[in-house]
Formats: C-alpha cells, structure tokens, sequence
C-alpha cells in the first residue's frame, strides 16, 4: 500500500513539476550564418551552404532570396525585402539549387549557390537566403479563420566586388556631458558611413592627463550601418573625475564585420579633443575633433 | 708492518666496496635503462600546436504551439493549454461578437468579430554565441483590410520556463530586448525578440497571438486596435504568419 501510494506520488509530481517545458518541434540547423565574399567585377564564384535536419520529422523547406537591410536605429535590427527590390541588392546576382526539397530525418541537403558580379558593379551589395520551413504542396490547408507558421533561417550575404570597395567613416559631434561626480559622464558621437560598403563599427574612449596617464575609459556600442547612413556611439564613466584638462581620445574600429568573417580588420580611426573638468567634476569645455 | 696490515685490510674492504659500487652502478644503468631507452643526453623541448575552430553556423529556433482557451488569466501559456502537434497553424475557428460579461451574467454584443482562442508560440532560440533576432510578419487574413488593425503579437519572456524539467532559463539578460505588444500585421517585420550582445545566450520567449475584442471596460486591447467590423462579407480566411531569426 505505502508502495503504492509512493509510485502515485512520484507520477503526481512528475506531472506537476513538467512546467514549462514541452517537445519542441525542432526545425533545421544552417551552417553559415553570414556569407562575405570578395569578388572581381566580371567574375563567378561559387560555394554551398549545408542544412541538416536533426529530428525524426521529414521536413519540406523551401529556399528563397531577399534583400535586407539596416533599420534606422542601427543596431543590427534589419527588415526584409522582395529580392531585387532595393538599392543595394546583390539577389539578381545569385543562383542556387536546390531551391525546394524535403528533407528526410536526420538527413542533410547542400544547396550549392554561385554569384556572378557584374563588370560594372562598385561597393558592397547584399541579399539573403532564406531556408523555410513549412507546409509541403498537397498537405490540407488551415481551416476556418486561421493563420499557417512558417519558420525560417537566413543566411546573411555581403558581396565585395573586388577592388572597388571604400571603407570609410566620419566621426562628428562629440558631446560629453556631466553636472558632476555624482552624475555618469556620457560622451556620445555621431558616426556617418561614407564608404561604399557596409559598416559594423565600434570602439571606446579613454580620457588621459597630459602624461598619457588614463583616468577613464569607457566602451561605445557598436552601430550597423549601409553606406550613407548615420548611427551614434554613445558610452559612459560613473567614477569620479577631478578637475583640470584632459585629453579625450576616441578609437573607433570600422571593420567589425570583416573580423566577424575572417577576412580582415580594420581600418581604425582615433580621433581626439580637449576637456576641461570643473571643481565639482561637471564638464566645462571641449575642444574640437582633431 | 702497520701499514700491510691496514692495507691488505683496506684490500678487503676496497674489494667488498668495489662489488658494492659495481652493483649500484649497474642498478643505476638498469634504471636509466627502464625509464629511458636511450642513453643520449636529453634534446632539446618539443611543442605540438594544437588548433581549432568554431563555425559560424547561423542561430536556429525551434517552437511549440500551445492553445488557451480560457484566455490566459494567470498570464502562464503552460496552464490550461494544450500542444498543437497536428500541424503548424493558429486555428481560431469561427469568430465571433458576443461575449458573457462576466459583472452581471449577460450575453451583450462585442461589436466587432473576434476570437476566444489565444496561442502562445513558445520559441526556443540559439545563436551559438553570436548576437541574434527574431521577427514575425504577417501577411493578414483574407480579404480582411490590412487597414482593420486586429492581429495582436505579444512578445513575452518567463524566467520559469524550463529548458528540461527543473533547469529554469532565469532572468532575461541584459541588453536583451522583447518587441513591443502590438498589431502583427505591419510594414515591417514586427520585432519578436533581440538577444543580448555577444557572447549572446540560448533564450525561450513566448510570442502571443490573438485576434481580440474590447476589454471588459471598454477600452481597446493595445494601441491602435480597431478590430474586424461585424459587416464584412462572411467566409473563411486564412493567412500565414512567417517566424524569421537571423543574425546581427
């Protein structure tokens, strides 16, 4: 009987403690998250992306390209659109194949894609490959009033055309504001992309004496930009600073995204101006960007 | 004479020494032997790189379906719900305009078409270290105007929610952020969730969707809400809702 009772009791509490987890319906796995090539204008490369499948489930997946781009609060957020629909897209450049299959459980598919740039093209352009997952032809569709899911992944694609890319930004507009100590002391700065390719750039300030003794130092955020477009760092120091003249010197590193893909770094821009610390730590003067 | 005595005596015992020190010596070389083959002087040090890569593979996000028919009261999708595993799809069935208010019993008109059904998309995200978003769009039901703003997204985010029984996510992480409750249908992809920076984490975040009524004081269920009007043309609809993650 105590037995008895016991295995209940271990079933009851098994079923009430399976809180907030459930068999997820797992869905693929892509190997690249983003493609960045450099290629000569006129010429073709060529590569392959794999996608597995890591559940007993068949899965119908559907590839399909679009443009994307940065929103305007360049922090990476991005929307999509039909391929070959915006200024910079590289979707018209790209063929692939397959670009429907089924993929069997636990099984794996190579979709092999090439890009042919255009004699004429300059400066970055980009598109995305989209892998979805969603209902196969021929299964019955929703009914009444009702939505289907799709879930999808997307491969990210930067193409260079070699030789014709500018990498390049301005920093304007420094502000450094502090009533004092007992405030943060922000320093924010506007960050224009004047190159020909995208941007993901960040960086961080240092204040330093006339030594090159550093007083503070604080980290920007890193800001996602196309060409053209403008983003601002901002960054902060809490600690205490006391008075007299500094220097504030900015180092900004533009080439994030050719790190995050292996295939570079850089260029990095420092640039520095003057700061006057008053009696109560607020911020009296700065100099100009030099 | 003093001198042979202790020399032969010395004799004696240089020879029982010598056999002493021909046996420690030969230990020795039989040691030597054991732990090192060769009897070279030891070479210089030798180091073997060892190296390896993590791939850059894109984030991934898997999803369970989960249908509330009691409209969610104690805002927990994992209570009175049950899994949708027939198909991927948000069924919300017939719609319709009235409601039992619940103050006094009476069965009073809507006014507008809506559904009792909620479902809560819960969304186990991965971006293997890189910083990541997931976004939803939609493409609207039918003939239905996208003008007619009806389809409510609700991001949310449980620090109970468990990855296996027992092993909460814990609190979202700074830098994180979920996207604002809302119409799913929009010109843009309507924000689900953006992960903290990198080294970004693996995350559950919950996704609401639902085509609501008016609030039981009248008021309108989020900002901009106007509902589906009770005068159009009858009929099914359907449409899709498209779930994307990608990387920053």
């Amino acid at each position: 009987m105590k037995k008895n009772l016991l295995f209940i009791g271990f079933i009851l509490a098994f079923i009430i403690l399976s809180f907030g987890t459930s068999e997820a319906i797992n869905i693929i796995r892509v190997d690249q998250a983003k493609i960045r090539l450099s290629i000569a204008p006129g010429s073709t490369k060529a590569g392959s992306i794999t996608i597995d499948n890591p559940t007993e489930q068949s899965k119908y997946i559907r590839a399909y390209l679009e443009d994307w781009y940065y929103l305007p609060s360049a922090d990476g957020s991005k929307d999509f659109k039909p391929a070959g629909t915006t200024n910079l897209s590289c979707a018209d450049w790209i063929n692939f194949v397959p670009a429907e299959f089924t993929l069997p459980p636990f099984g794996r598919q190579v979709i092999n894609y090439t890009v042919r740039v255009p004699q004429n093209a300059q400066g970055g352009r980009y598109a995305i490959l989209f892998l979805e997952h969603t209902k196969a032809p021929g299964d019955s569709p929703v009914e009444g009033s009702g939505f289907g899911v799709a879930v999808r992944v997307g491969s990210l694609i930067y193409i260079e055309p070699e030789g014709t890319i500018e990498r390049k930004a301005e920093l304007l507009n420094p502000v450094i504001e502090r009533e004092s100590n007992d405030n943060d002391l922000i320093v924010s700065l506007d960050f224009q992309n004047t190159g020909n390719v995208d941007l993901t750039a960040g960086g961080s300030f240092d204040i330093i004496d006339k030594e090159g003794m550093v007083f503070a130092r604080g980290e920007f955020n890193n800001v996602y930009t196309f060409p053209g477009e403008e983003a601002k760092f901002i960054g902060s120091w809490s600690l205490p600073l006391e008075r007299g003249k500094y220097d504030l010197i900015l180092t900004i590193d533009i080439g994030r995204a050719l790190a995050e893909t292996n295939m570079g770094k850089g260029p990095v821009i420092v640039k520095e101006a003057e700061l006057e610390i008053g009696r109560k730590g607020e911020v009296v003067k700065v100099g100009d960007l030099k | 004479m003093f001198k042979l005595k202790f020399k032969n005596k010395l004799k004696g015992g240089e020879i029982k020494m010598r056999k002493i020190f021909s046996s420690l010596v030969a230990f020795a070389f039989v040691i030597t032997g054991v732990i090192s083959p060769s009897f070279a002087a030891p070479g210089p040090s030798q180091s073997l790189g060892v190296s390896a890569s993590v791939p850059a593979v894109a984030p991934e996000v898997d999803l369970t379906i989960l249908e509330i028919l009691d409209g969610d009261p104690d805002e927990n999708p994992w209570t009175n719900s049950t899994e949708v595993t027939t198909s991927m799809s948000l069924d919300f069935g017939q719609l319709g305009h009235t409601y039992v208010d619940p103050a006094d019993g009476e069965t009073k008109d809507a006014k507008v078409w809506y559904s009792p059904i909620l479902y809560a998309v819960i969304l186990y995200a991965q971006g293997f270290g890189a910083r990541y978003e997931i976004r939803s769009t939609c493409t609207g039901i039918g003939s239905i105007p996208n003008t007619n703003n009806y389809f409510r997204l609700t991001p949310a985010y449980s620090s109970g929610d468990e990855w296996s029984v027992g092993d909460p996510q814990g609190t979202q992480p700074p830098g994180s952020a979920l996207g604002p409750d809302g119409n799913a249908i929009s010109g843009t992809y309507r924000q689900i969730y953006t992960s903290e920076t990198s080294p970004s984490t693996a995350r559950i975040v919950q996704a609401y969707y639902s085509i609501p009524g008016y609030e039981l004081d009248g008021s309108i269920p989020y900002t901009g809400w106007t509902g589906i009007p009770v005068e159009i043309t009858p009929g099914s609809f359907v449409g899709n809702v498209t779930i994307t993650i990608v990387a920053i």
